[in-house]
């Protein structure tokens, strides 16, 4: 007799690794094919759903081959589907079969960071008085909470052109790698996720802000890619895009 | 100028600026995204389901391995250019 | 109420969440996902704004209330927080498992109805109910398989799962129908053996019969209208279990908000006929 944590186990190997343990303390044992199927096709379903354009750009077959290795090597961690993909960008940098298209695992990381962005928790943006009081002396150990729909990426392929082209009822845009790449930041505003190109310093500097760095080291990352980068502009911007939701001061070195 | 008055002037700066919250984002986005949840029109649900459960089972079979399509054959051949060399 | 509104409630999907907003439908009341509603953005907000018109039912199917391993403490406080942002009429969750060793696998699977297994669900389902603080229902799941050493039967089970935690049952008429035709129970006896007082919720759905060499299949899908069989089995639950809530389920290939509306109306039907009969002098 099984306990409960060796049947429960059973199942997961049957489910993921086509495992025969539990075959026969159940009956019939083709009724584990029945929940092999849902938890398949229902993952499948929501990798589709989290990454449309990566759909479109490989067709069907090959999606599908993708996403059933994907979750053998990859089963959920959490119990909430909006949680499930993060790894499938790197995953599928590693994919030999897609190693023809260099640019998918970025496509990926872009439609991941929009699925994330459009149910990311809800923040309050600070207004720019919330910097009123900070002594001078403290200000470069300011550090910066960002609403946490905001996303950084960085790639070196036109991918908001190739998402562009990738939406339902745009019939036949095609898109030139020749274009390069860019700088993007991802959010969510008013309910709708937004990408916008940055600039290489405002990149820098938002993303080093948004990753927990201190605004001296922020501005350290912005003047490496700009010299002349103009702070007090960059800082009221990040205000005026409610990008803003706390502030702290990091300890001193 | 040494950095850290150039922070403290920015700082003072924008804290003595009026309130500019809710105003938008500057600049155009590249793109503005409807995601989901009933927003997006019904039929242009391309992501009506993202990451919706549901408590029902499958009654349609995943595709059989077999009949699976080991090369890409999507909209893939829509970009042009560059092929596995990436510009910077 | 409006005039013509349903006593009965409908499960609340994506594609029709805009005409909720937009021409709030006649409907008694609405259920939801639970984990559909946990994040931030438009979704929690648009349930929000329904909520102001429509009684809400909270239904989980993450939460592995039969994991031997216990509940995730951070996905139960999230319920928590959906629990008292919402405010919902009801919340309920399975009689299943879809967590072990930290793998969620996206599934309501099955027990086996042993001492051990009641231990684990009595422990979960009172550790769910400490941390939102209210009685929960435990639905009956759909059942493709038995387990060889499963000396419980499942209504038994229920009864005394009610017993040790207090909990309250979601009656699944459909899931009776799947799972008595699968492993060959009788479901109207099913019906007969689960505790009535217990009840708070009924659900109807669609199956998939699936017919091939002779032998049924039914796939609890939730992709079609009740079959007749289930509702004739639901007659019989509605006169046993009297004013609980019913909710019609459809999850894919949904169609029309009329259509759905049209289910729910039966549903009433077969509760206002009871209600008459019960009415009547003895």
């Amino acid at each position: 007799m099984l306990s409960l944590s060796e049947i429960q186990r059973g199942f997961r190997d049957a489910l993921l690794a086509k495992g025969t343990a539990l075959d026969r303390h159940v009956v019939p044992a083709e009724g584990i094919d029945i929940h092999r199927n849902t938890v398949l096709v229902s993952l499948k379903t929501a990798l589709r759903d989290t990454f449309p354009v990566v759909w479109q750009l490989v067709g069907e077959g090959f999606f599908l081959y993708a996403a059933e290795e994907f979750i053998h090597t990859h089963p959920p961690a959490r119990p909430r589907l909006a949680d499930y993909g993060g790894e499938f960008p790197a995953f599928l940098a590693d994919f030999p079969p897609g190693r023809s298209l260099a640019y998918l695992p970025d496509v990926a990381r872009l439609e991941w960071l929009m699925a994330r962005a459009i149910g990311a928790e809800d923040t309050i943006p600070l207004r720019p008085d919330a910097l009123t009081g900070i002594a001078a002396g403290e200000t470069p150990r300011l550090t910066f909470h960002f609403d946490p729909s905001i996303a950084y990426l960085e790639s070196p392929w036109p991918v908001d052109a190739i998402w562009r082209a990738n939406q339902p009822g745009v019939a036949d845009a095609s898109v030139s790698l020749d274009g390069g790449g860019g700088f993007f930041e991802i959010r969510r505003h008013e309910d709708l996720v937004e990408m916008r190109a940055l600039t290489g310093a405002a990149f820098a500097f938002r993303e080093a802000l948004s990753g927990g760095a201190t605004l001296e080291t922020a501005t350290e990352a912005a003047r490496d890619a700009h010299p002349a980068f103009p702070l007090a502009e960059a800082l009221r911007d990040l205000f005026r895009d409610v990008a803003i939701c706390g502030l702290a001061l990091a300890e001193k070195p | 100028m040494k950095t850290s008055l150039i922070i403290a002037g920015a700082v003072a700066a924008v804290a003595a600026l009026p309130n500019l919250a809710q105003a938008a984002p500057a600049g155009e986005p590249s793109f503005k995204a409807e995601k989901c949840y009933g927003i997006v029109a019904a039929g242009k649900n391309d992501c009506a389901a993202t990451g919706s459960h549901s408590c029902a089972g499958e009654s349609k079979v995943a595709n059989d391995p077999k009949s699976w399509v080991y090369l890409p054959t999507g909209t893939c051949t829509k970009i042009t250019g560059g092929s596995l060399t990436p510009k910077s | 109420m409006q005039a013509g509104q349903t006593r009965a409630g409908i499960g609340l999907r994506s594609p029709h969440a805009a005409a909720f907003e937009a021409e709030r439908p006649p409907v008694g009341w609405v259920e939801v996902h639970a984990e559909n509603y946990m994040g931030g953005g438009p979704a929690p907000r648009m349930l929000e704004r329904v909520r102001r018109d429509y009684p809400v039912s909270l239904h989980g199917v993450g939460l592995s209330l039969g994991s031997a391993e216990g509940i995730d403490r951070d996905h139960l406080a999230a319920l928590a927080r959906a629990v008292r942002r919402f405010e919902p009429f009801l919340v309920s969750e399975h009689l299943a498992w879809s967590v072990t060793g930290g793998t969620y696998l996206n599934d309501l699977l099955p027990l086996p109805y042993t001492e051990e297994a009641l231990a684990v669900v009595s422990r979960n389902v009172a550790a769910a109910q400490e941390a939102l603080g209210r009685k929960i229902l435990v639905e009956n799941p759909s059942a493709y398989l038995r387990f060889k050493h499963s000396p419980i039967p499942e209504p038994a089970f229920l009864a005394e799962l009610v017993r040790r935690t207090g909990c309250g049952l979601l009656c699944d008429v459909n899931n009776i129908q799947v799972s008595a035709s699968n492993l060959g129970w009788d479901a109207a006896a099913y019906i007969e053996a689960l505790p009535a007082e217990a009840i708070g919720e009924i659900h109807l759905a669609g199956h998939f019969r699936d017919e091939r060499d002779g032998r049924v299949l039914l796939i609890d899908d939730h992709a079609s209208p009740v079959a007749e069989p289930v509702w004739d089995l639901y007659r019989r639950a509605a006169s046993r279990f009297g004013e609980a809530p019913t909710l019609i389920e459809w999850d894919k290939d949904i169609p029309t908000l009329a259509i759905l509306l049209g289910e729910a109306r039966k549903a009433d039907q077969v509760t206002a006929a009871v209600r008459e009969r019960h009415a009547l002098p003895v």
